[in-house]
Parts: structure tokens; C-alpha cells; sequence
């Protein structure tokens, strides 16, 4: 179940909140909300939602075997199984497909459909039996409570990816506040506003871009398109996540920030401090420090990022344009960290943002390219090598794109929800609310032209 | 508003919504849309585990949601307020034209698609004659009419069915059409430019279109047709068809005018599969609906049979959309008999047809946007 839809948002919804609410006990409260995510999961997933559970016993088992061994083998063989079902779901096809490029053979590749949320909540099961292990958690001993956090609903599909410790003490024992209930309605509402109002309305601009091929770009077309794809980009992740956070402050969890301005970045790491901030941190805490960190000489510093980075460009998505785009930030981040930072500071800081901005913008092409020669094509045009500034057929598309493109880079669309007086943050939210409703309810107003049966 | 409230307000808002869902009483129809809405689906094992039924639950509910229209005008007035022309598929152009975008096509399945009538053309025997009229969409015509930086691709369309045929006719509305289309336009007061060429709302060619159609193709039988030999009558004033609704744009309304000979006929219409007889090509009660235009037959059959009490010695096979629709009523001058064929709900032998009505001409009529993306057409010629 995606939360912009009706079954969501008018069905699903309010019964949970309300059997939840109804209930006096935390742990009655537990097992609402464990229902709830399993019929939440199950609705998209009817058949994988057994993969789930499977996931959640196994890691529950392993993390009460650490709690009293601390044995390295049963923690090698939790996170290789975890990145084994990760691995089978999500990258086989990949490795196959790659391998029988390079060696000439013709392997069969069996078509998985890719479990939803798998690689959201595989991450989280990693992260608590890694923490148990280091010591720095302790092992659920109950099942209800462990369950409802690899299975919650709102963080289950596309995060944020919470770690174990951040919300160990909610699981057990949490405080419900009206001021925080409020407070989640309206981050839900801006995150559902920027994912069905900005996000889907803009995507239909690249996309109505991308369909004209590379053949006819116009370096101004290019780059509408570009910079449609980075919005788009953001408000669907972002507005996915502040959906989450929202739905989790309305159940009484504080779940960490995803998000913070990231194209306001003055620099590439910068920018990563902002975005998908739950990933970074995740990589960072279980991937980095453990190769050495910053604590190892140079060369292994760099080889440490790079591999980082190729991983977190994989873990995107199981194709070589994830691979480049990870290798892409790490070369960069390389490049900040060793030569760029000895005269950054001299450098003025609208020029700073725009370098930055372009380089991320870049990033986003090498993201939604279809392969080398594409990905080529479309940075070629956005160049201007081969085509004229503007292209005749696509100025429809420029000049009606414009309006809600600009929406889109005013920052105050995205701060509506803090820092305003308390009544016209409501008023602003129906409006919202509403809004969003109906361009859920119109998409799929779609006429036949000629007939009726 | 006290934060006290708010989760029991936030509850309660989202239980009224619910609410007027289960409410409100599930229609078969949308008559703004015009087609057939999803039912509430029934769960089996294999369409849980699919994810079928799940699918279908959320489209039962966005198509049975009671305030359809109004989310429709909603979602239309923010788009055109950001200063988009383009809503799902329509443009809203100036003068109060809606138009549909023109939909990029298969080339390679377009010139199969015109090699096949070629083809056909060619395995008619003597004393058979076939055409292709292909007509333009407002979009081409009205081509001044769209918002900036907007071209029609009719012409290239055209262009490849002019190079293509050489069995057929082609008969070519383009330059005609544009003609009427510039006449109305110098003479707005005029009363010869009654009407324009396309409907402001709808998709289809009004009658006065399709009587220039037809002109153009009777030219090529050397039978000269005149205005004056028909009547144009305005049957209503309020129509407002699938362009508007299918945007929510209901500011403009078109006026629907039949076109029926000075002269009378006689005539009987058979809908074969349906085995009904009527004495009329209209259907007055359609004009009470909310799709006005069924009044031309009341939509689109496999097969229909016009005979007409008349000494032409002409019989003709219509293959068509829904553009000709509108067209029959004004044909009746000149044939003895009018098969009309629906290929995309006929099933039958066209040739067999053909032979034992001892027709003289077969004709195509097709609006170029459902010609180029046509599936059905091939599987019968």
C-alpha cells in the first residue's frame, strides 16, 4: 500500500488510528501496529510479506544468541545471510547479467520481482544485531516489540531507515502528545503535498522530455529536464519521508530526519550531510568506521571512500549507472577532502552553490540515464554540443513547465509547516489535504474517447 | 484550533470521508467520462495473491469517489493556474477550444497500417473503388488556436498517406478544412460561417465539417454537392463533450446541428448484431444525456445497414470511427444503399460483404489521431 492512495488515507488510516488510540496498553497499542504493518505489506506485497516475517524470526533469534555470545561467527553469519536474501532479491540478475557480458556465456537469469522496502528493512535488521553485538543495544527479548520495528508501517517501504538504538526505549514505553499528533498531521500533509502535487506533476514533465529521445534536446530543454528530475527526485523521497516521520510522531515515535535542504549545499559533502541522511549515517557507522575510517593512512582513506560509495551507488539499484553514480560522489568526495578544502574558503558563496548544485544536478542525469550512450547523449546536449539553445518542439513544454518548476525551487513551499502562526499552518494544510486528494482521484480520470463498453 | 483536539478531530475527518464513500451509491457509468467505472472487485485466492484485487480495490475507490468532478475542476484550476495549457491529455486552446494532444505515433505501423488499405484497394475487383479519408484533428486546422510554442504534426501524417497510396484515393480534407476554418474566421458575422469545423468540447468534426468531407470525396465522382441542398438542424445548444470532461474545463458549451437533404427520403436503418429496424439515424433521446452526441445513431455498432428508396445505382462500404457518425444522413442523395462497419466491434467477412451488396465504393473514414494508433482495422481487411 503506497500512502498516497485512498485505500491508505481513508480506509486503512483512520481504523488504525483509531483501534490504536482505543487501546489502554502500550503493548496492546504493539500489537495493533504489528497487525497493521503486516496487512500494510501484505496489501502490496501479499506473497513476500512471508518473507518479512521470516526475516524478522531469524534476526530476533540472532540477536538473543549475541546478547549472550557476542560471537563474531554468529554475527558474520546474521549479516551474510541478510545480504544473501538482499542479494538473491535484489542484484542477481545484475551479477549474472554482468557476468555473462564479461565472460561471453549465457547463464539464465531467473526475473525476480524485487520484494518492496527489502533493502529498508534489511538495513534496520542489520543494524540491530550489529548493535547487539558491539553491545551497544541490548537484545529485544520480547518478539511484539522487535517485530514493530523492522515492520512498522510508516518507515517500511522507503524509510527513513531507523537504527535500533534511536528508538529501542520507544518500543517498550512512549508518551503520547497532542502538541506531537499535531505536529505529525502536518508533516504528513506537506510530505503528501510534495510527493502527489510537485513530485508527480513535475515527473510528468521529464518524462514528456525523456519520450522525445536525446536526438532533438535543445540545451535549454536539457537542462528543464534535468532540473525537473532533481526536483521530482526530491519531492517524491523527501515528501515520502516526511509522509513517514508524520505517520510515526501520530503514533508516538520520533524517527531521525531524512531530509534537511540538501540543494542548499555549498559543497558534496555537504550535500550528503543532507540527503537521505539515514543512508549516510547507516554507511557511515557500519561500513566506513569498521574499513578504518579517517584513522588509516591516505591511500587507504581513499580506497575506503571510493568503496563506500560504489556501494551506496549499488545499493540504488542493481545496474552500472548506480555503480558510476556511487564511484562519481566518492571521486569527489576524495577530491573535497583532500584538494578542495585548502582554498574553498576563498571562494565566494553563490559560486560554491551553483558548482555544487551543477554537480549534483549532473549526478541526477547519471542516475536516470538508460545506459553509456544515453547517459552521453543527454550530458552532450545539456552542453550544447550538437543542438541549438532552444528546440522549437519542446518550447510547449518548457513554457507550460515553468510555473510549477518554480513552485518547486521556492523554499518557503517547503517551510509552511514551521515558523508560522499556528492557524494559518492549518489553513494552509486543508488547503493541502485537499489538493493532494484530488489529484489522487483525478489521476486516473481518463475518458474514453469514442465508446463506453 | 487546541491541539487537544486534534487527534480525535484528524480520526473523525478522515471516518467522514469513509464514510460518504460507503455512502454514496456506487454508479455503473460515468456519463461526464463516458465509459464504464470499476465495481467493487470480489477477493479470490488468486487475484489476492496476484495483487489484482488489490489494484482493482484502489480504482473501485478513485472511480466511485462521490466528489469525482469536483477533485477533476480542482486539479484543472492549479494546473492552469502555475500557467500549464495542458491538462492529461487535452490543451486548452484560445477562443474556447479544447483540443486533444496530439499523441506521438509508430511510424512503421502507420505506413503498415496504410499499405494494408493499399492492398485491399488492389484485391477489389473492377467497378470497386476505395478510399481513405484521413481527417485532420482541430489541432492542425485550428492550428492558430494553440497555446505558444505548440505544432500540429498532421501534416507529416498527411504527407506520408499523399505518398503512400496508390490503389486508393486519398481523399484530402487538409487544405478544405483549413480553408473553412480561415472563412469563419474573416467572417465572423457572416451568416454562411454558422458554425466551425471542430467542436470547442468535444473531439469530433462538426457536420459542417463533415458535409466539406463529404463534398470533397463525391468531387471525386464528379457529383457536385451543394450547401443549399441541406437543411442544418440545430438540435441542441448545450452539449459539452469528452474534452471538456475529461479536464473539468466546462466554461464553454457547443451547439450540435444534424444535416439532413431538402429533398426527402425514404430509408430504413438495420443494426444487424443488435437485429433492431429504425426509420431514423437520430436518437432524440440522447439529446436528455449528458453525451449529446449519441444523437447520431446512440454511439457505434459493428454493422449498420441504411437502405435508401432511391435510383443511383451507387452502393457504399463504409470502414469508421466515430467521425462518420455524423456523416450518413447527408449521404443519402447518392446511394441506394450505406453498409456502415465498425472494425472495432466487427467480426465478420468484409469481402463477402462487399460482393453481396454489390457495392460500388468502399471508403475509409478515420480521424488521423485513432487511424495512427488504430489496432482493429488490420484484422478485417
Amino acid at each position: 500500500m503506497v500512502f498516497s492512495s485512498l485505500t491508505f488515507l481513508f480506509i486503512f488510516l483512520p481504523i488504525t488510528l483509531l483501534l490504536y488510540y482505543v487501546m489502554p496498553s502500550v503493548k496492546a497499542r504493539n500489537v495493533v501496529l504489528l497487525i497493521a504493518s503486516l496487512l500494510f505489506y501484505a496489501w502490496g506485497e501479499p506473497i513476500y510479506v512471508v518473507l518479512m516475517i521470516i526475516s524478522v524470526l531469524l534476526n530476533y533469534y540472532i540477536g538473543r544468541d549475541l546478547e549472550k555470545t557476542h560471537s563474531k561467527g554468529v554475527l558474520a553469519f546474521g549479516v551474510i545471510i541478510n545480504i544473501l536474501v538482499l542479494g538473491y532479491y535484489k542484484y542477481s540478475g545484475f551479477l549474472i547479467g554482468s557476468f555473462n557480458s564479461v565472460t561471453g556465456l549465457n547463464a539464465p537469469i531467473r526475473e525476480l520481482a524485487l520484494p518492496i522496502g527489502i533493502s529498508f528493512y534489511t538495513f534496520q535488521a542489520m543494524s540491530y544485531i550489529i548493535d547487539v553485538y558491539r553491545g551497544k543495544s541490548h537484545a529485544q527479548d520480547k518478539l511484539l516489540p522487535f517485530a514493530v520495528y523492522i515492520t512498522m508501517f510508516p518507515q517500511l517501504i522507503a524509510g527513513p531507515i531507523v537504527k535500533y538504538a534511536d528508538i529501542e526505549a520507544s518500543l517498550n514505553n512512549r508518551k503520547w502528545r497532542s502538541e506531537d499528533f499535531a505536529h505529525g498531521v502536518l508533516i504528513f500533509i506537506k510530505g503528501l503535498g510534495k510527493k502527489v502535487i510537485l513530485a508527480n506533476t513535475i515527473g510528468a514533465i521529464f518524462e514528456s522530455i525523456r519520450s522525445g529521445g536525446n536526438s532533438e534536446l535543445s540545451v535549454v530543454t536539457a537542462w528543464i529536464g534535468a532540473l525537473a528530475y532533481t526536483l521530482q527526485l526530491f519531492n517524491d523521497f523527501s515528501g515520502y519521508s516526511d509522509m513517514a516521520i508524520g505517520l510515526g510522531k501520530m503514533l508516538g515515535f520520533t524517527f531521525p530526519k531524512n531530509f534537511d535542504k540538501p540543494y542548499r549545499s555549498l559543497s558534496i559533502t555537504e550535500f550528503w550531510r543532507r540527503w537521505h541522511i539515514s543512508l549516510g549515517t547507516w554507511f557511515r557507522e557500519y561500513l566506513y568506521i569498521p574499513l578504518g575510517g579517517n584513522r588509516v593512512n591516505a591511500f587507504r582513506q581513499i580506497l575506503n571512500i571510493i568503496i563506500v560509495w560504489t556501494v551506496t551507488g549499488l545499493w540504488h539499484g542493481a545496474a552500472w549507472n548506480f555503480v558510476i553514480w556511487g564511484a562519481y560522489y566518492g571521486v569527489l568526495l576524495v577530491f573535497e577532502k583532500f584538494v578542495w578544502r585548502r582554498f574553498e574558503d576563498k571562494i565566494p558563496v553563490p559560486i560554491r552553490w551553483l558548482l555544487t548544485f551543477v554537480i549534483v544536478v549532473i549526478g541526477w542525469v547519471i542516475f536516470f540515464a538508460e545506459g553509456l550512450d544515453d547517459l552521453i547523449g543527454y550530458v552532450s546536449a545539456m552542453f550544447g554540443i550538437g543542438h541549438g539553445l532552444v528546440g522549437s518542439d519542446s518550447l510547449f513544454i518548457v513554457l507550460g513547465s515553468l510555473g510549477i518548476m518554480a513552485l518547486g525551487f521556492i523554499p518557503s513551499v517547503y517551510e509552511w509547516s514551521e515558523k508560522r502562526p499556528a492557524w494559518l499552518k492549518w489553513v494552509l494544510a486543508i488547503l493541502i489535504f485537499v489538493v493532494s486528494v484530488a489529484f489522487i482521484v483525478s489521476d486516473t480520470y481518463n475518458p474514453f474517447l469514442y465508446f463506453r463498453f | 484550533m487546541k491541539n487537544k483536539y486534534i487527534r480525535v478531530i484528524t480520526i473523525s475527518v478522515l471516518l467522514l470521508v469513509l464514510a460518504a464513500m460507503v455512502w454514496d451509491v456506487d454508479r455503473d457509468v460515468s456519463e461526464s467520462e463516458n465509459r464504464k467505472l470499476q465495481q467493487l472487485p470480489t477477493p479470490s485466492v488468486e487475484n489476492v495473491l496476484s495483487g489484482d484485487y488489490m489494484e482493482r480495490f484502489e480504482t473501485y475507490l478513485t472511480d466511485q469517489f462521490p466528489f469525482r468532478d469536483a477533485a477533476m475542476v480542482t486539479k484543472t484550476s492549479f494546473i492552469k493556474l502555475l500557467g500549464s495549457r495542458q491538462v492529461g491529455d487535452v490543451i486548452i486552446c484560445s477562443d474556447g477550444y479544447l483540443m486533444k494532444a496530439e499523441s506521438d505515433y509508430d511510424k512503421e505501423h502507420y505506413l503498415e497500417l496504410l499499405n494494408s488499405v493499399d492492398e485491399f484497394a488492389k484485391s477489389q475487383g473492377e467497378g470497386v473503388s476505395t478510399s481513405l479519408m484521413l481527417v485532420p484533428g482541430a489541432s492542425a486546422i485550428y492550428e492558430d488556436k494553440l497555446p505558444y510554442g505548440l505544432k500540429s504534426k498532421c501534416g507529416e501524417i498527411l504527407d506520408t498517406a499523399r505518398q503512400t497510396l496508390t490503389s486508393a484515393y486519398f481523399i484530402d480534407l487538409y487544405e478544405p478544412l483549413k480553408n473553412a476554418a480561415v472563412a469563419e474566421a474573416s467572417d465572423k458575422a457572416g451568416a454562411a460561417a454558422g458554425e466551425g469545423v471542430f467542436y470547442r468540447t468535444d473531439h469530433h468534426w462538426t457536420t459542417y465539417g463533415a458535409l466539406i468531407g463529404i463534398k470533397v470525396y463525391e468531387e471525386c465522382f464528379d457529383t457536385a454537392v451543394s450547401e443549399e441542398s441541406y437543411k442544418m438542424l440545430p438540435v441542441t445548444g448545450s452539449f459539452q463533450g469528452t474534452l471538456a470532461s475529461s479536464c473539468g474545463v466546462y466554461s464553454e458549451y457547443d451547439e450540435i446541428s444534424i444535416g439532413v437533404p431538402i429533398k426527402e427520403y425514404e430509408y430504413v436503418v438495420s443494426y444487424v448484431n443488435e437485429m433492431r429496424k429504425s426509420t431514423s439515424l437520430f436518437e432524440a433521446e440522447a439529446l436528455d444525456k449528458k453525451d449529446k452526441y449519441l444523437v447520431f445513431q446512440g454511439g457505434n455498432y459493428a454493422r449498420v445497414d441504411v437502405n435508401i428508396v432511391n435510383d443511383t445505382g451507387r452502393n457504399l462500404v463504409i470502414i469508421k470511427d466515430s467521425y462518420a457518425n455524423c456523416m450518413l444522413s447527408m449521404l443519402m442523395p447518392f446511394y441506394d444503399s450505406i453498409i456502415v462497419i465498425d472494425p472495432r466491434y466487427f467480426y465478420g467477412d468484409i469481402e463477402q460483404i462487399i460482393k453481396s451488396k454489390e457495392a460500388t465504393e468502399v471508403l475509409f473514414v478515420y480521424s488521423v489521431d485513432s487511424f495512427v494508433k488504430d489496432t482493429s482495422l488490420e484484422d478485417i481487411i
